[in-house]
């Protein structure tokens, strides 16, 4: 049942981003990626992450997104018209994207995972682990963590000085 | 139990797609959607892995993996917006001031 | 020869060579000064050359004052020696000979060469070129006087090249006359031919004895080394001969001498009348004893040709120099005779007086040249062109020169042989030698004295006809004499520099300077000092044996010949005075149309002899088909091979001009080509265009992985 799932969820994740590539409407695109970033948020939580999956829609769909959309929007002459994007360079990026695919396949099936010591003796995680990453990241990942805080932090001003309509800078 | 290579598959499949999403699209922003699709398929492998490992690394650099993909969207998509009042377009194909 | 050595010693240099030194080198000074001054400082350098001529005449006379009838001066240093191989070479020295001979030579050189530099200065002054002809001068007269200081044959032939060359210089002074150019080369041709022999005549001395030093060859003769009789020793003294034949213009080689009167008037008189012709016969002097029997007899009998061809073509030249020009031949050819007759005293005798009446002669004729020339500019204003040096635009001269009429005059009788004039005492002394050799010998040899007496004849009549034509009857310059008066009017009187000149010479053409019997020259001063000079010679030498007895029994037939000659002497002026005397007084017009109609021996002596044209004939025509056939041969066949080898260069020059238009440089312009097509292409990769680069890189990881996984 739980593999079943996963296999909805990874299909629909599939299915969106191929959405993505196939529509020319952007906004189409936007919701298709809103879709597809829900499915991972489901895969994550059958790779027991759930923290991670909430995170994945909170900052994804909530900020990310919603970003974007407003790109779009301030991108746009304001017509009636939707804003469309135009394709390139399509042979040359199918063949190669799938000759990578095949590459990473045939890399794969060469590997037997099972076999893996480490894989053997790999610990089944607690549904629950929300504790222990907020222990982790207090304790071990505090620096990472605070560097982080001021990455976003320099990231806000950066975009908000960025897209001043004022030609401050010639 | 979810066999690994699923997850691994998944990750690989979505980062093809993305992959050609940067390549074959015009506009910025689906550009940028490509992007973040990619950085998704690897947030996908990190924590597919971390079920493995006691002290969870993938789960808390997947964490770190969003919060720089949040930023890095912010920054990019002002520069989208400041490119395109300079260039009337957010079309890729027509910036190229770097052509030699 | 084992004692020659000893006789190479050095002699020590004695004040008085010392001075013969200074005096052959102070005209070398001249020159040198002449020649380092720039043209600006022409006068002062002019001034300095005649101011070391006048000095050379003093040390001259000084010299001759010590040396005549004294003890002779020998002075002698090595002055290079040839080793062959570790053996010690031959040895060449060189020195100063001073006796009686040499002083008298030095004595009539200085003098004449200082008259002719004064007379110069008057003659020569409108010429630019004047600082260069008085340096050449000077070099000349340094020449000459080597000559005849030296005291062995090589250091004579040296300076006799540079006489060649100087006199060369001085013909063809005016270079920018094509006749004096072309006169100059003639002359200077001619003397290399006689001067081809002088050499062989050289080099077959030294085979012989080793040195060319004049005393140690007289010493030997002295000896009985000497080898009388070998035929080697005959062609060497016709080899030196023929040296003087070249220089003193002797048949066959005369043919220089008139041409050279293209030089400057004063440079004949200096070198054509007095020196460099007398150099010949200086030269016949000093080997005099040295010469074999057969030598002297083929002397005698071109000598004596050689006078009476110069007499005969002296007969009919117009031109005032010309004559004089055939009558210094024909005197030269008296002097050769006398030596070749054993007359060496009145050859020599002949050669002294001859250079004074010959140089006033030749002076005199430039001071009318001179004067004529200034007039020919006025009268060619008025439309009358006349030639200065023509005799038959001349004619009653003695009313407008009255002081060159008389030098002229004093020194004319002197060259006919008058009594009471220099050229009378030497002549017959000529005569009385070529008398009794014609007489001892007996035979063919009655031809020299004969020729000889004709020339007597001859001479009278072309100098009386020189004189009526120049100097008497009315003046033929323009048609009406009113015209002549007037321009006379306006000629320049002589400067004191070419009278002085003029009368010196004169003087020294009288017999009073030489002998104080007047008509007879056996007792002269000049002759007993020459005598003295054969005293210390070995009495089987030939010409001491033939000079001692024309010595001997001269004096019995001297009356006798002298009235001979006087005699036909005055036959030839009256001659020249029934056709050209002061009745007939020919017109211009008459001695042109009298040319036209000329007899045979007219033309003959207008041509003299045809030699030119013989000469042109036989000799240049001949140089000339050689060359032309040479020329033929160059232009038909060596200049068609090369015109063929530059065709074929050409053809394969263009061949490989196309094989390297169309392949070498098209393989450049592919490569070029291709080159450019890669960078259009590598450029259009650098597009500008994100996704490309994305896309490169792209490509670039998948083919990373590819490596890794096979």
């Amino acid at each position: 049942m739980e593999l079943y799932l996963f296999y909805v969820f990874a299909a629909l994740a599939l299915v969106s981003a191929l959405v993505i590539i196939f529509t020319k409407n952007v906004l189409y695109a936007a919701f298709a990626l809103v879709l597809t970033l829900l499915c991972i948020a489901a895969v994550y939580v059958y790779a027991m992450a759930p923290f991670i999956a909430v995170i994945q829609i909170i900052v994804y769909i909530g900020g990310v997104l919603v970003l974007m959309i407003f790109g779009m929007m301030l991108t746009n002459r304001l017509s009636n018209k939707s804003l469309l994007t135009e394709h390139h360079y399509i042979p040359q990026g199918l063949v190669l994207t799938t000759a990578l695919f095949v590459l990473i396949y045939k890399a794969l099936s060469g590997v037997n995972f099972s076999g893996l010591s480490w894989m053997k003796e790999g610990f089944a995680p607690a549904e629950d682990n929300i504790q222990q990453i907020g222990v982790y990241l207090m304790s071990d990942y505090i620096l990472p963590f605070e560097v982080a805080a001021v990455l976003l932090l320099s990231a806000l001003i950066g975009a908000l000085v960025l897209s001043q309509r004022k030609e401050r800078y010639p | 139990m979810i066999p690994i290579e699923h997850f691994v598959l998944l990750s690989a499949a979505l980062l093809c797609i993305g992959l050609l999403i940067v390549i074959i699209k015009k506009n910025a922003i689906v550009v940028l959607m490509g992007i973040e699709l990619i950085l998704n398929a690897s947030n996908i492998n990190l924590v597919a892995f971390a079920r493995y490992d006691p002290s969870i690394q993938g789960q808390l650099f997947t964490l770190f993996v969003i919060i720089v993909a949040a930023a890095e969207a912010a920054v990019a998509l002002a520069i989208v917006v400041r490119v395109y009042s300079y260039f009337k377009s957010s079309d890729l194909d027509r910036i190229k001031e770097l052509k030699g | 020869m084992e004692n020659s050595m000893n006789h190479l010693q050095d002699i020590p240099f004695t004040p008085l060579a010392y001075m013969a030194m200074a005096v052959l080198l102070l005209p070398l000074l001249s020159f040198v000064v002449l020649a380092i001054l720039p043209q600006r400082w022409k006068r002062p350098a002019i001034a300095l050359g005649i101011l070391f001529s006048a000095i050379n005449v003093l040390l001259g006379s000084y010299l001759f004052s010590q040396i005549w009838e004294a003890e002779a001066v020998h002075a002698r240093t090595q002055w290079f020696s040839l080793s062959l191989l570790d053996k010690e070479g031959p040895t060449f020295t060189a020195g100063i000979l001073l006796g009686n001979l040499s002083v008298l030579m030095v004595m009539v050189v200085t003098v004449v060469a200082f008259l002719v530099h004064l007379f110069s200065l008057a003659y020569m002054a409108s010429d630019k070129g004047i600082k260069r002809y008085y340096a050449f001068l000077g070099l000349f007269t340094f020449a000459m006087l080597g000559i005849v200081l030296s005291d062995n044959l090589m250091l004579i032939f040296c300076f006799w090249e540079l006489v060649g060359l100087s006199s060369y210089l001085l013909i063809g002074f005016w270079y920018q006359k094509d006749t004096a150019v072309a006169a100059g080369k003639k002359a200077f041709l001619a003397n290399r031919i006689g001067d081809l022999g002088f050499l062989m005549g050289l080099m077959i001395f030294w085979a012989y004895f080793g040195t060319l030093d004049l005393e140690v060859l007289h010493a030997f003769q002295k000896e009985g080394n000497w080898p009388t009789g070998e035929l080697w020793l005959t062609v060497a003294g016709i080899g030196i001969f023929f040296g003087a034949v070249g220089k003193s213009a002797q048949f066959p080689l005369q043919v220089w001498l008139p041409d050279a009167m293209e030089g400057p008037t004063p440079v004949s008189a200096l070198i054509h009348a007095a020196t460099m012709v007398a150099a010949g016969v200086f030269l016949l002097a000093r080997v005099f004893l040295l010469l074999e029997v057969d030598v002297l007899t083929f002397i005698a009998y071109t000598g004596a040709i050689t006078a009476f061809m110069g007499a005969i073509a002296a007969l009919y030249q117009q031109d005032i120099k010309k004559v004089l020009a055939f009558s210094t031949i024909s005197q030269l050819g008296y002097m050769v005779m006398g030596m070749g007759v054993g007359a060496y005293g009145a050859s020599l005798f002949h050669l002294l007086t001859h250079a004074a009446f010959k140089a006033c002669l030749f002076l005199s004729a430039g001071a009318i040249i001179h004067v004529l020339h200034g007039l020919e500019k006025k009268l060619g204003e008025d439309g009358i062109y006349i030639d200065p040096q023509d005799m038959r635009s001349m004619g009653g001269l003695r009313r407008y020169l009255p002081t060159v009429f008389i030098t002229y005059i004093l020194s004319a009788f002197a060259l006919i042989g008058l009594p009471l004039f220099s050229g009378f005492l030497s002549k017959d002394a000529l005569l009385t030698g070529a008398a009794l050799w014609g007489m001892e010998q007996g035979g063919a040899a009655y031809l020299v004295p004969l020729l000889a007496f004709i020339t007597v004849a001859l001479t009278a009549y072309y100098m009386g006809r020189q004189l009526l034509l120049v100097f008497f009857g009315t003046s033929r310059m323009a048609p009406d004499s009113d015209k002549v008066a007037a321009v006379w009017q306006q000629s320049q009187p002589l400067p004191w520099t070419m009278k002085l000149p003029l009368w010196v010479l004169a003087l020294g053409s009288t017999a009073f300077v030489f002998s104080l019997n007047p008509v007879d020259a056996t007792h002269s001063w000049v002759l007993q000092g020459l005598y003295a000079t054969l005293n210390s010679a070995n009495p089987l030498s030939i010409g001491y044996k033939q000079q001692m007895s024309i010595v001997a029994q001269g004096h019995h037939y001297h009356t006798f010949i002298s009235l001979i000659s006087v005699g036909l002497a005055i036959i030839g002026l009256y001659l020249s005075y029934r056709r050209y005397g002061a009745k007939k007084n020919p017109s211009k017009g008459q001695l042109v149309e009298g040319e036209r109609a000329a007899p045979f021996l007219a033309k003959l002596s207008l041509n003299n002899w045809y030699l030119d044209t013989i000469y042109d004939k036989v000799f240049v025509r001949t140089v000339l088909f050689k060359s032309k056939t040479l020329q033929n041969f160059e232009v038909r066949v060596l200049d068609r091979f090369i015109d063929i080898f530059a065709v074929s260069q050409v053809v394969l020059a263009h061949a490989v001009s196309i094989f390297d238009r169309w392949v070498v440089d098209g393989g450049v312009n592919v490569t070029a080509y291709a080159v450019g097509l890669v960078g259009k292409w590598s450029r259009s990769i650098q597009g500008g265009k994100v996704q490309s680069y994305f896309l490169w890189v792209l490509m670039g990881v998948v083919l990373i992985v590819l490596f890794f996984l096979f």
